[in-house]
């Protein structure tokens, strides 16, 4: 088991790109939001409630390809040439990220010795843009300096989500080495926009009809939205009506949640969990627009001098152009699938032994000390992205529990992050803090990860 | 490890952190971009029973077409252009010489700008010239809509042989230049 564990590991790591996003409260059991990441934790609650809005907030957001000195430090080098050294460096697999949850209510209770049941709603903006190299070289050097070049449409890549989640889930204790849970969610969303899987090239090239030529070559292009522009083709006049429609207002649908914790040994276990299997069906308020084909533009062809009166040739253009690269606007319903995460963790715990008393008059065992690994992935329309971390695990007494982490990522090796968890009487507070590094160096960060709450605990 | 000691390694580590701090200026953030576009504009081919009026069996001297031209219809194109280059490639078979004269001009066809008149001798093979058009010296470009061409035929003499296959060929592209 622990072989076939490690072995998929690697092969995730193998196949995946490297993100500085991390879930440091992934696998962090003494507090309940864990159940939002790994709905199979383990918990020691008989109930727990968190306060409104403020129970769990996390915020996390980077950008990779660059850093902030990059393009601000303060060098005394021109801002231009600075923004030309960043663009000529990226390339179209980065991106930009932000994400932002915040739990509107959230609560849980014990249903048995065995079973807890947990629940609630909250609301989540997700966006992601991957960098259109190509069309950024084009707009910013034009395409005089580049005859010959292919510039790819395919470098247009977005999503941008704003939704409601209503959730509800149970964690089932299966024996003493095994725990597993599910969550189903219901998604109300806003607020979707997303162009994916564009292709197609754009090139200037020396011609024989005329001097140059522009081709366009197997374009095919698509932009889907819903709750963007209304029945009368305007755009979104109030914002406050993203998050009314988030409460089953919006485009609905469904999802799933699945978590595990396997104890090899006391002290040794796997976590592992999949959030957000499920799909959007945007049938309200949708809005897509469209374009394919293949044109090659010589410039006008004059044909007919001393016409009278004059061809509108300008015209006719416009009439063969658009036969043949026709773009479409529909009000079609689309499926958005949700971006679906992986997380894994693998941790050994060691040091002074202490027992806790739980929800019942059994007695919980509690090592002082652990440390692990952990992975979390997140599907993304390029292909998964991936953190790896090292985290260790010190509890400071009975009610203070804090975390170390370090990540490795591909813009960086020292992702420092920190979180605690401690218990005053019946509150639990607990927050986490990523990429402490770039906190006091903001000029070297690309990234950051904020994770906060504060929830009644009754055990 | 007491929670005394820990607050204090992580001061210290924050302390020597902030040593490293670089300073960051969100102040000067002028970014000039000046790219530069390849367009191809309009060509034409014509033979010789374009300048050939078979009805009264003369020579037509002069012909001439107008076209849109769409480039400047857009602010942001008219605010920021520096300068076009405009790249011709001419081609005639004709026994004849030609003048070519190349007028931009309004939507009301007011003349904003008349390029050199470009004289092409016969028998020319893919004739090169390039003219260029600088924005600040000439404002009234920026108006520019439409493109009139007009091919004349120098007078030699001869008289045109429609059955000739001899053709004058004409290539414009224009290269644009911006700064933003």
């Amino acid at each position: 088991m622990r072989k076939n564990v490690f072995i998929f590991m690697m092969l995730f790591f193998l196949f995946c790109r490297v993100y500085p996003q991390q879930k440091l409260a992934f696998s962090f059991g003494e507090t309940p939001q864990t159940l939002m990441l790994n709905p199979g934790a383990e918990t020691a609650f008989k109930y727990h409630f968190g306060f409104p809005l403020l129970s769990n907030i996390s915020l996390n957001g980077g950008f990779t390809g660059f850093q902030l000195n990059d393009l601000f430090a303060n060098d005394g080098v021109n801002f231009t040439t600075k923004f030309q050294r960043v663009l000529n460096r990226l390339d179209e697999r980065d991106f930009l990220t932000l994400q932002a949850k915040i739990d509107v209510l959230n609560g849980g209770f014990r249903w048995d010795d065995k079973t807890y049941m947990s629940f609630g709603f909250y609301e989540e903006f997700d966006f992601i843009g991957y960098m259109p190299k190509d069309i950024a070289d084009l707009l910013y050097y034009g395409n005089a300096p580049f005859l010959n070049r292919s510039f790819s449409l395919s470098h247009v890549t977005f999503k941008a989500d704003v939704m409601g989640v209503l959730h509800f889930g149970i964690s089932r204790k299966v024996s003493d080495r095994l725990s597993v849970g599910g969550r189903l969610k219901i998604y109300s969303s806003s607020l979707n926009i997303e162009s994916t899987s564009n292709s197609g090239t754009y090139t200037t090239a020396r011609s024989n009809v005329n001097l140059y030529q522009h081709i366009l070559n197997n374009v095919d292009g698509q932009i889907r939205t819903s709750g963007l522009i209304d029945q009368n083709n305007q755009l979104l006049q109030n914002p406050l009506d993203l998050l009314t429609k988030t409460f089953l207002g919006g485009n609905l649908g469904l999802g799933f949640d699945f978590g595990i914790t396997y104890h090899f040994t006391p002290q040794f276990e796997f976590t592992g969990s999949i959030l957000d299997l499920g799909f959007v069906r945007h049938t309200k308020g949708t809005k897509n627009y469209s374009a394919e084909g293949n044109y090659v533009f010589n410039g006008i062809q004059l044909t007919d001098f001393n016409a009278n009166p004059p061809i509108d040739y300008w015209q006719l253009l416009s009439d063969d152009f658009k036969a043949n690269v026709p773009n479409r606007e529909d009000n079609n319903s689309y499926t958005s699938w949700r971006p679906t995460q992986f997380n894994a963790a693998l941790k050994y715990s060691f040091g002074e032994i202490r027992r806790k008393e739980c929800y019942t008059t059994t007695y919980k065992e509690y090592y002082r000390n652990a440390f692990g690994f952990q992975v979390h992935s997140i599907f993304r329309p390029l292909g998964p992205l991936l953190s790896l971390t090292s985290f260790y695990e010190r509890s400071l007494g009975k009610n203070f529990h804090t975390k170390f982490t370090h990540t490795m990522n591909a813009h960086s090796y020292l992702i420092l992050g920190s979180g605690m968890s401690f218990q005053l009487g019946r509150l639990n507070i607990f927050g986490m803090l990523d990429n402490i590094l770039g906190l006091v160096n903001v000029g070297n960060s690309n990234n950051f990860s904020l994770n906060f709450g504060v929830n009644f605990v009754i055990k | 490890m007491s929670v005394k000691k820990l607050a204090a390694l992580i001061l210290i580590c924050v302390i020597c952190l902030q040593s490293c701090t670089q300073d960051l200026n969100f102040n000067q953030t002028n970014l000039s971009a000046t790219p530069s576009y390849n367009v191809p504009l309009i060509f034409f081919k014509l033979n010789q029973s374009n300048f050939f009026d078979q009805v009264n069996g003369v020579n037509i001297s002069q012909i001439t077409d107008i076209s849109d031209f769409t480039t400047l219809q857009t602010s942001v194109i008219r605010d920021n252009l520096l300068k076009a280059d405009f790249l011709f490639e001419i081609s005639n078979q004709f026994n004849q010489s030609f003048t070519v004269d190349v007028i931009f001009l309004d939507n009301n066809n007011n003349e904003t700008y008349r390029f050199d008149q470009m004289v092409i001798p016969s028998q020319s093979q893919n004739l090169t010239i390039e003219q260029t058009i600088m924005v600040a010296n000439n404002q009234s470009f920026l108006n520019s809509r439409k493109t009139q061409v007009i091919v004349n035929l120098q007078n030699s003499g001869s008289s045109i042989d429609p059955n000739l296959p001899n053709a004058f060929e004409l290539k414009l592209s224009g290269i644009f230049y911006f700064s933003f």
